[in-house]
């Protein structure tokens, strides 16, 4: 058979085609495969330098968490070394860390070489850090590169997070019936008993119990002094205690690095401990930065001083920043704008004189002329005849011898005259004045009269809503003689829009209602009007303003109170029901075994951490808040005790859940934490 | 002759079998491509949920709220950074932000990697109220110092007064993206909003784009589903993802309408309530 070569050159091209063909197909098959193997190894590899990113970053916080936890603030090299060179951590092989960073940024969210404090809308502070990652990897189709941030934020997180806070000891013993529904968190020991059964005592579900040292239910020192009778029972934990109590690490420190700066062996004065917190500096003396920056009176908007009995008639002269005269000093500071009609506003609601009327000798010295004799005595000489003899002889012979003669003699002679003189002659009269007296309540547990200042909170609150830059914050002192000065809130049942703080060094004494939303009718509270669990603890409308009171110590004066009743016996001063909304931040007496004094020596308890100087029998203390105790009162230090100082209240007190989310002015936190916004760029 | 009949055999089986390879090969990475761009869709759902502002919300196809624990959509804020911060309109921090404001100067820092922002966006301040604003207007302003600012105007007014001159009025933008399945015929498509505004109409075709179709409920969970996850709310998306009615790959290539599918749950999002600081 022949084939033309024809026919063999068609084969041949059929053959080559059908190969070109194939391997067209094949191009496209690879072409494909290689290409979605390039996006799947890309988007794997992604996926899996973002997940180590992030753990770089939570490893980022942690190495800052506990920085800025055991040495306060950070700059950006510290911040930097925590997460550099050995501190680094590795990396799975493929990968390579081009940055790791940690740095201080500033409200634009700059980076700063120092850490930059800002305010918050609550005026608490905030220092934000920047953790920063990139990472690399080589994988097919090339390197892929991640990119990712996360704001690290220390924010204030007070200690009003819970019911109670307490420094020292947190005690209950047999205490009236009381419910507790919120934490406790003691940094000492934790001693909680009941006195008629555990039903008397009881922590609902959601309240935890965190103590730092131990836990019982033994009676604290002191307190079988007070009453020995009866059993000590447990308390009910209503989810079991071994769920509700737990032995946690200590929460020390009252704002950011200050626990690092505590030293009381120093003779530093203003590093002493919690209580600086309601101190102002004392000059002359460092102040550590950290605690200078918790310090309320740095922070407040607003300082009112009180150096004696207020008198109101006398002028306000601005001075060094402050407006003062008659007795008061009020200063705007940290952005807080104060006019001279607004300080006397300010003035018009801080009170402390009782005024007596006295009759007073005002002298009106006028001058009067008149001719007045002077005289001027001269010594003058001349010639006396001085007649004298004297009969000699007898009979005829009797005769009369003469001896007149002569004599000079000296005599004083007035040679004056009148001349015309001027005199001051008093032509005053008396008339009535005001005198200034401080006024003073009795104290039953101190034993003594505490010069009082009142601030009415009625009249300042519109002054405040208005006051331009003002941040919350009343910073109020007495500088009196008197270490046992008191400052006393009136009138509070309606506070500024953005909440209120008022702290003091000394006592504080608040006076009715607090923030329930009226000032004029008590009993429209409900929780006034028909005391019970859940009765509304403001009035129809009012939502509760952020509030604090700091002070030394806090005592609690029912609607009824009266200051002329103040020195009686117990059962004349009645109280009545009396509704409180707001934190309290206070000092505490420790439990000591030998009381003085006729008193126990037991502190009370933290049923007792408002004082209380009324018969409350029959009358209920509403309170919603939350209860801190961060230092040793050192002005209010009368032991506690029942007797003669006051029958306590039925107690409704509840945690207010508000406090989870907002912030108080000028309430620092024990320390706060925040893992901020993850980014990917 | 029978040379040419035994080449051009042997040639047609290798053909043949070359083809049918190819064929068998190109479905294969079809069915891959396919299903694997469907994972890509609920992945990415996925990480956007993880990196948004806040948790996701429950929506009905139609944009509102869904009411029980289930829904067939979620509204994620995909966070765009920041932080930015707030002045009144004048720039000036002398003068307080009433309640009400509408028009605000805000600043931002361009060196700290933050971006202008765009009508549509909106922002969480940190305020007691924690306000939501969209943007309805920018206008460029220029700088000062090193900073950059604009003046926006927002669709609603802030519901509280703000202070710039005594703390700083922070906020950080995001923008709301919507994800929705929406059942066409046996299957579902996956459609994504991808700036919902006050404005927007969920049903108009012009405010989504179908991120992928062929899904199919896993059994009969519902696509999103809050529930308590071991003491923590959490959100679960469950799905079939069907590698098919993509006409990219599937018609063009195989003809086929139905390759394989894939099982997936997601949970997008975990959480304590309220979300708490560590401390």
């Amino acid at each position: 058979m022949k084939t033309s070569n024809n026919e063999s050159g068609s084969i041949l091209l059929a053959v080559l085609f059908m190969i070109l063909v194939a391997m067209a197909v094949v191009s496209a098959a690879h072409l494909a495969t290689s290409g979605q193997s390039i996006l799947t190894s890309r988007s794997a590899d992604i996926d899996a330098l973002s997940t180590t990113g992030e753990g770089l970053l939570d490893y980022a916080f942690g190495k800052w968490k506990v920085a800025m936890d055991n040495d306060g603030l950070q700059n950006a090299t510290a911040t930097n070394a925590l997460v550099s060179g050995s501190n680094r951590p590795a990396v799975p092989a493929r990968m390579q860390v081009v940055d790791l960073s940690i740095n201080p940024v500033d409200a634009n969210g700059d980076i700063s070489t120092e850490a930059v404090k800002t305010y918050d809308y609550k005026m608490s502070f905030v220092y934000t850090y920047r953790a920063s990652v990139t990472l690399r990897s080589t994988g097919v189709g090339g390197e892929r590169k991640v990119t990712l941030r996360r704001s690290l934020v220390y924010t204030s997180v007070p200690p009003t997070r819970g019911m109670f806070f307490s420094e020292g000891n947190f005690e209950l013993y047999k205490p009236a019936t009381m419910v507790i529904g919120g934490d406790v968190h003691t940094n000492a020991d934790a001693h909680i008993s009941t006195g008629t059964s555990s039903s008397n005592l009881t922590f609902l579900a959601n309240s935890k119990v965190t103590y730092v040292g131990s836990y019982d239910n033994a009676a604290p020192a002191g307190a079988t002094n007070w009453s020995s009778s009866g059993t000590n029972y447990p308390p009910t934990y209503a989810a079991g205690l071994s769920s509700q109590v737990k032995k946690v690490p200590e929460i020390s420190g009252i704002g950011l690095g200050t626990a690092s700066e505590y030293d009381t062996t120093d003779s530093n004065p203003n590093n002493d401990g919690n209580r600086e917190l309601i101190e102002p500096p004392v000059a002359g003396h460092e102040d550590p930065t950290s605690i200078a920056a918790s310090r309320i009176y740095n922070n407040a908007g607003l300082l009112i001083n009180v150096s004696g009995p207020i008198n109101s008639s006398m002028p306000l002269t601005l001075s060094n920043g402050a407006y003062t005269g008659g007795n008061i000093s009020i200063k705007a500071q940290n952005g807080t704008s104060l006019s001279a009609a607004q300080a006397a506003t300010i003035r018009s609601a801080v009170t402390n004189a009782n005024v007596t009327q006295v009759q007073t000798w005002v002298p009106k010295l006028v001058q009067v002329s008149q001719q007045v004799w002077v005289p001027n005595w001269v010594q003058v000489s001349q010639q006396v005849w001085v007649s004298s003899g004297y009969y000699t002889g007898s009979g005829k012979k009797r005769h009369w011898v003469d001896t007149s003669r002569w004599e000079t003699q000296t005599s004083m002679v007035d040679q004056g005259s009148y001349q015309t003189q001027t005199t001051t002659v008093d032509q005053g009269q008396y008339v009535p004045t005001n005198q200034y007296v401080q006024k003073t309540i009795y104290d039953k547990r101190e034993l003594q009269n505490i010069p009082i200042t009142d601030l009415n909170v009625g009249t300042i609150t519109p002054a405040l809503n208005t006051l331009n830059g003002f941040n919350g914050i009343i910073y109020m002192d007495d500088s009196g003689p008197s270490d046992q000065a008191a400052i006393r809130v009136t009138n509070g049942g309606v506070l500024p829009t953005d909440g209120l703080t008022i702290a003091t060094e000394g006592g504080l004494y608040v006076k009715g209602d607090y923030n329930t939303g009226t000032t004029t009718n008590p009993n429209s509270v409900p929780s006034n009007n028909n005391p019970s669990p859940n009765a509304s603890t403001t009035v129809s409308g009012y939502t509760t303003k952020s509030a604090a009171l700091v002070a030394d110590a806090i005592m609690v004066l029912s609607n009824n109170w009266s200051d002329s009743n103040s020195s009686s016996g117990v059962s004349s001063r009645a109280a009545s029901n009396t509704t409180l909304n707001t934190a309290l931040i206070s000092g505490y007496l420790s439990s000591v075994s030998g009381g003085s004094n006729g008193r126990s020596g037991y502190s009370g308890g933290m049923n007792n951490f408002p004082r209380f100087l009324e018969t409350w029998s029959g009358d209920s203390m509403t309170f919603s808040g939350a209860f801190v105790s961060l230092y040793q009162s050192k002005r209010f230090t009368g032991a506690w005790d029942t007797g003669d100082i006051y029958v306590p209240p039925t107690r409704y007190w509840y945690f207010d859940t508000l406090l989870l989310t907002r912030v108080l002015p000028g309430i620092p936190a024990t320390g706060g934490f925040v893992r901020g916004q993850l980014s990917r760029l | 002759m029978v040379s040419i009949a035994l080449v051009s055999s042997v040639g047609l089986m290798i053909f043949s079998v070359l083809t049918s390879t190819l064929k068998l090969s190109s479905q294969n990475v079809v069915t891959n491509v396919s299903n694997y761009r469907a994972r890509q869709v609920l992945d990415r759902l996925g990480e956007l949920a993880r990196y948004a502002q806040d948790t996701p919300v429950l929506i009905n196809p139609d944009g509102a709220l869904a009411t029980g624990t289930t829904s067939d959509g979620v509204l994620l804020k995909n966070s765009l950074g920041g932080p930015y911060v707030f002045k009144n309109s004048n720039g000036q921090t002398d003068t307080e932000i009433q309640t009400g404001a509408t028009s605000f100067m805000v600043e931002f820092s361009a060196a700290a990697g933050v971006a202008a922002p765009k009508q549509g966006d909106c922002f969480s301040l940190a305020l007691s109220t924690g306000p939501e604003l969209e943007v309805a207007t920018v206008t460029a302003a220029g700088n000062v110092g090193s900073l950059s600012r604009v003046v926006i105007t927002t669709t609603q007014g802030i519901p509280e007064g703000a202070k710039p001159g005594s703390y700083t009025v922070t906020g950080y933008r995001y923008r709301k993206e919507a994800y929705v399945f929406v059942q066409s015929g046996n299957y579902w498509s996956l459609r994504r909003y991808p700036k919902v505004t006050s404005a927007m109409n969920y049903t108009n075709s012009a405010s989504y784009i179908v991120m992928s179709a062929g899904f199919q409920k896993l059994g009969t969970q519902p696509w999103f589903t809050k529930v308590t996850d071991n003491g923590t709310q959490a959100i679960w998306l469950r799905a079939v993802a069907r590698s098919s009615n993509r006409s990219e790959y599937a018609e063009k290539i195989s003809g086929r309408n139905t390759l394989t599918t894939m099982p997936v749950q997601i949970k997008l999002w975990n959480y304590n309530a309220p979300p708490p600081p560590t401390s």
